[in-house]
């Protein structure tokens, strides 16, 4: 999925692999090792949203890091505006967190407790000298009242504000340095549900208004099918479906995506019509299937998944999916 | 089966006194699952752990007209007598699969304890028992897995151990708390069909509490909107989704991004409901929900509607259906 | 398991090195030449460098460690330079008497503190739970030397009740051993048990607020099996931590005490040797009393295996 050329790509990660050791010490060695990623490659544009989906165990979250240059990826690259990022450290680790931003899934764990609001926001300006000094309080007040606070909840602390108004005060926080990408890490899973229709609603007037770009992570099907303009799906480390919202959505390749697709309870007299065809858990990541890692699980599983893993393909114009059966229309007997 | 009637939660907190829960009053058939849905702070939680006298007194205070399971009043119970119920009669599972069991113990033991307290089986036969209840909830092989510590076991295999806990004493009435939230959407699904496999073969009635209206669509009869300690919609499933009369509901119906719907950021903002859930220490005169509806009227902020049936089965909370 | 025990044996080996070497450089860098304490003031230079030399102590000082470690690898701790007689047979001597005061002090307060600790935590902020923070408030406040000397009026001097000073062997008559110990037991103990029944009462309020405790309740156990089985399980293990800490701590003030009941332990062993500058028995002792430690320590290390699943069987966890 990176036939785009470099110009008109915010971020490009190529290949990407993080492989944790597990148990490794001084006088022990277990051998045991995590793909946390393995083999990732994607890119997102400018003024884009790219949605990331998957369950627990699939990698999104250790992308989101590896992007964000808290883990250090095994091996691969990461390249924002053509320059590779991957292990940035010092002044030029700094100069890419004014572009590169995020938001946490917990924005009560992401707060400085101890601080008041309005230094929250106006510590990243401090840091990377963005205005003049008697300008920077300014600014503090106008992102309260942009992401919709109120100047007076500058004087607050973080415990002082319903859950809501801290991811607000999160996203402002990730806005004060104008960055051009927020990797997103789950922003309204920990919300109540009428409060994640404003986070959402306020992150869609942020991008317009700033020309965002978003690495949208989320288990939430529905959020990401509304916010997404292509959406990537992980599994066990892997990019198993990658496309276009539209597309993904209306035709979706991978029986991995099929399933989750069809196992979101949906709001609506009688619940979901469809039938839940995924068996058993997602597979230990310590010793991941042979072959399609999808196959323990897969319902159109045959003998070549459990040997073969099968690439991620061109199935239709810019979709892609990574299965040996792709076609949705044969159903074969397991 | 389960009579609530007039239940009232009061905490003592720093601030002087709190309704948690406010005057509620429904009841559950036998074989029913009732849903519980509303955001945090409502007082579903509270509610739930009242009926099965959990709730941590004081701080706790519980008043109620009526409280009767089957015919017993659970509020003239004993501590000692409540015990007695707590695990056979009416019984409940929590949210947190990775915390609800204790860590040091197994599983098997962890089951077993029901059977050794309310039976008195010795500990052999205990286990026996619980390793069945473990093939019953769709654990494979369940004779090693009852010899697992939790720490051992997938969130989805936990809540499976606690469900099977659950069931270890026939209960009439069980109590799940968001019993699917934590759990990744293809294991809820499974989890959710397991809740109603067992309804249907057991005839156990329950009550669902949950946030997610996608769950109450897959699970439940009847359902109850709670706000701010308060029943402001009792109705069928159906109506809830195809008639909802609170503007609160049908808030909640619509701000919710629902992957079978087309709409995307290019058409619109998602419908919100303005502000948020006013604190229970805060609440206005009137109408609760007030200061975040979009059809408030001047009676609403003057005085508080009641609970009114407007059709047969079909109970709301609010002046518009006066 | 035994892999585990192993692995842990082996990290002790960089241990005892380094210990060995701050014993033995501690004594060396300390003023006071023994031999002086030996010969007098009086004594001919050339009788010192006999002596000297009789001792080893002209050696570099590199040479006079490793010459030491040897003998000490091969059990040999020297010999006493006051009165000749065999360091490591002293030490064995008068070793029953701290032994036995340091695990009968740290047992009763073990005992003491989760009794306490636990009744208060299930009754938090009543009066019982009161009473208890005020008792461990005392004990952690008051100095050891204090309560004792109380105890000893008290129990030995009003009431006539035991013994106030003084030892007999356990071999001559087992229950005056016992009766002369219970005043330095109980004063040690009592003492620990502050600390300690502070940390067992908040460890349990913290296992008693936990997701698994509601599950508990909800299945109908009782509060004693809650509070005594599920809770106090979870909680054993920065208790016996804390024990372990405090059995290594005991020996330090296993000295004051001593001193005061007139024990015939290893803290008066101590306190007598530096006095007479008696190199060979101070670094044996402390060397024996530091093997103590670490060997406790390994004890608690192997203990956290049978307290916790988790890391008796890591490595089969799920990473979810």
């Amino acid at each position: 999925m990176t036939d785009s050329s470099p110009s008109d790509t915010l971020l490009s990660v190529h290949e990407l692999r993080k492989y944790f050791h597990l148990n490794s010490s001084f006088l022990h060695r277990s051998g045991k090792t995590v793909k946390a990623l393995d083999g990732v490659s994607l890119h997102i544009k400018p003024g884009e949203t790219l949605g990331l989906v998957g369950e627990s165990g699939c990698g999104k979250t250790t992308l989101a890091k590896c992007i964000l240059n808290i883990e250090t990826p095994s091996s691969g690259q990461i390249l924002f505006e053509g320059a590779r990022i991957n292990d940035l450290s010092g002044e030029n680790l700094k100069s890419l967190r004014r572009n590169l931003q995020v938001i946490f899934q917990d924005p009560f764990g992401s707060l400085t407790p101890r601080m008041r609001v309005s230094r929250i926001l106006r510590e990243p300006l401090d840091v990377h000298s963005i205005g003049k000094s008697d300008q920077r309080a300014q600014l503090v007040t106008e992102m309260l009242e942009r992401v919709g606070l109120r100047a007076d909840h500058g004087t607050r602390f973080p415990h002082e504000l319903s859950g809501g108004q801290r991811q607000r005060v999160a996203i402002a926080r990730a806005l004060m340095v104008k960055p051009r990408l927020i990797v997103a890490d789950e922003p309204v899973s920990a919300l109540d549900v009428s409060i994640q229709a404003q986070i959402i609603n306020l992150l869609v007037d942020l991008q317009r208004e700033y020309h965002l770009s978003y690495l949208f992570v989320s288990h939430d099907l529905g959020v990401v099918k509304y916010i997404s303009d292509r959406v990537v799906v992980m599994y066990l480390g892997k990019i198993v479906e990658a496309a276009t919202r539209d597309d993904l959505f209306a035709k979706p390749f991978h029986p991995y995506t099929i399933s989750l697709m069809s196992a979101i309870p949906v709001p609506r007299a009688g619940g979901r019509t469809a039938e839940v065809d995924v068996k058993g858990e997602v597979p230990s990541p310590i010793n991941p299937p042979s072959g399609c890692p999808y196959h323990t699980r897969c319902h159109k599983s045959r003998s070549r998944c459990t040997t073969e893993i099968p690439q991620l393909r061109q199935q239709a114009e810019g979709h892609y999916a990574a299965c040996h059966y792709p076609d949705r229309e044969v159903k074969v007997d397991a | 089966m389960l009579t609530v009637r007039d239940l009232s939660v009061e905490f003592t907190t720093d601030r002087g006194v709190v309704t948690a829960v406010d005057r509620v009053s429904f009841s559950v058939d036998k074989g029913e699952m009732l849903g519980i849905v509303g955001e945090s702070g409502c007082g579903k939680s509270v509610l739930a752990r009242s009926i099965i006298r959990i709730l941590p007194m004081p701080p706790a205070r519980i008043r109620a007209g009526q409280l009767t399971l089957d015919g017993t009043n659970l509020l003239d119970l004993s501590e000692r007598e409540m015990q007695k119920l707590r695990g056979k009669a009416v019984t409940m599972i929590f949210q947190e699969p990775m915390t609800s069991l204790n860590p040091k113990f197994k599983v098997g033991y962890q089951i077993a304890e029901v059977f050794r307290k309310h039976f008195g089986l010795r500990s052999s036969e205990a286990i026996e028992r619980s390793v069945e209840m473990l093939a019953l909830v769709g654990i494979p092989d369940p004779e090693e897995r009852a010899k697992s510590y939790p720490f051992q076991l997938s969130g989805g295999m936990r809540q499976r151990v606690i469900i099977a806990m659950a069931l270890a004493g026939d209960p009439q009435l069980l109590l799940a708390d968001e019993p699917t939230t934590a759990l990744d959407v293809t294991i809820q699904a499974q989890i959710l069909d397991l809740i109603r496999e067992i309804n249907e073969r057991s005839g156990t009635s329950m009550i669902l509490i949950t946030h997610d209206l996608g769950v109450i669509a897959e699970l439940v009869q009847r359902v109850i909107v709670m706000y701010a300690g308060q029943i402001v919609e009792m109705t069928t499933t159906e109506n809830l989704f195809d008639r909802p009369l609170h503007p609160y509901t049908v808030g909640l119906r619509n701000s919710i991004p629902d992957i079978d719907s087309p709409v995307s950021k290019y058409d619109g903002p998602l419908n919100e409901i303005a502000g948020s859930v006013p604190a229970l220490d805060d609440l206005p005169i009137g109408c609760y929900f007030q200061g975040r509806c979009p059809k408030r009227m001047q009676v609403c902020a003057d005085r508080q509607p009641v609970l009114k049936e407007v059709s047969p089965g079909h109970h709301v909370r609010c002046w518009l259906n006066d | 398991m035994i892999f585990y025990i192993v692995r842990r044996l082996l990290q002790l080996i960089p241990v005892f090195l380094v210990m060995s070497i701050v014993v033995f450089m501690f004594l060396h860098l300390v003023p006071g030449d023994p031999v002086d304490a030996i010969l007098g003031n009086e004594a001919t230079e050339e009788a010192k460098a006999s002596l000297r030399a009789r001792l080893g102590l002209d050696q570099p000082l590199i040479v006079q460690y490793f010459m030491w470690a040897g003998r000490v690898l091969t059990g040999d701790l020297g010999n006493s330079i006051v009165n000749g007689g065999s360091v490591l047979d002293t030490i064995l001597q008068k070793a029953g008497v701290t032994i036995f005061l340091a695990i009968g002090s740290v047992l009763l307060s073990v005992i003491i503190a989760v009794i306490g600790g636990t009744i208060a935590s299930a009754n938090k902020g009543t009066w019982i739970d009161l009473s208890v923070l005020g008792a461990a408030l005392v004990g952690v406040s008051i100095p050891s030397f204090w309560l004792a000397i109380l105890l000893m009026m008290t129990f030995a001097v009003n009431w006539q009740l035991l013994p106030s000073i003084g030892y007999t062997a356990p071999a001559e008559d087992f229950t005056e051993f016992v009766r002369h110990l219970i005043l330095p037991v109980v004063t040690l103990g009592a003492i620990m048990a502050g600390a300690l029944s502070r940390l067992t009462r908040s460890e349990m309020i913290d296992q008693l607020s936990q997701d698994y405790i509601v599950t508990a309740r909800a299945k109908g156990l009782s509060k004693f099996e809650i509070v005594y089985k599920h809770a106090l399980r979870n909680a054993l293990i920065p208790i016996v931590t804390f024990a372990g800490l405090e059995l290594g701590t005991v020996l330090g003030s296993a000295i004051v005490i001593e001193r005061i009941f007139s024990l015939p332990g290893l803290g008066q062993l101590i306190v007598e040797s530096i006095f007479l500058r008696d190199y060979p028995m101070v670094q044996g002792t402390i060397l024996f009393l530091s093997l103590i430690f670490v060997l406790i320590n390994l004890l608690v290390d192997i203990s956290y295996t049978l307290l916790d699943p988790e890391i008796r069987l890591g490595g089969e966890q799920r990473n979810d």
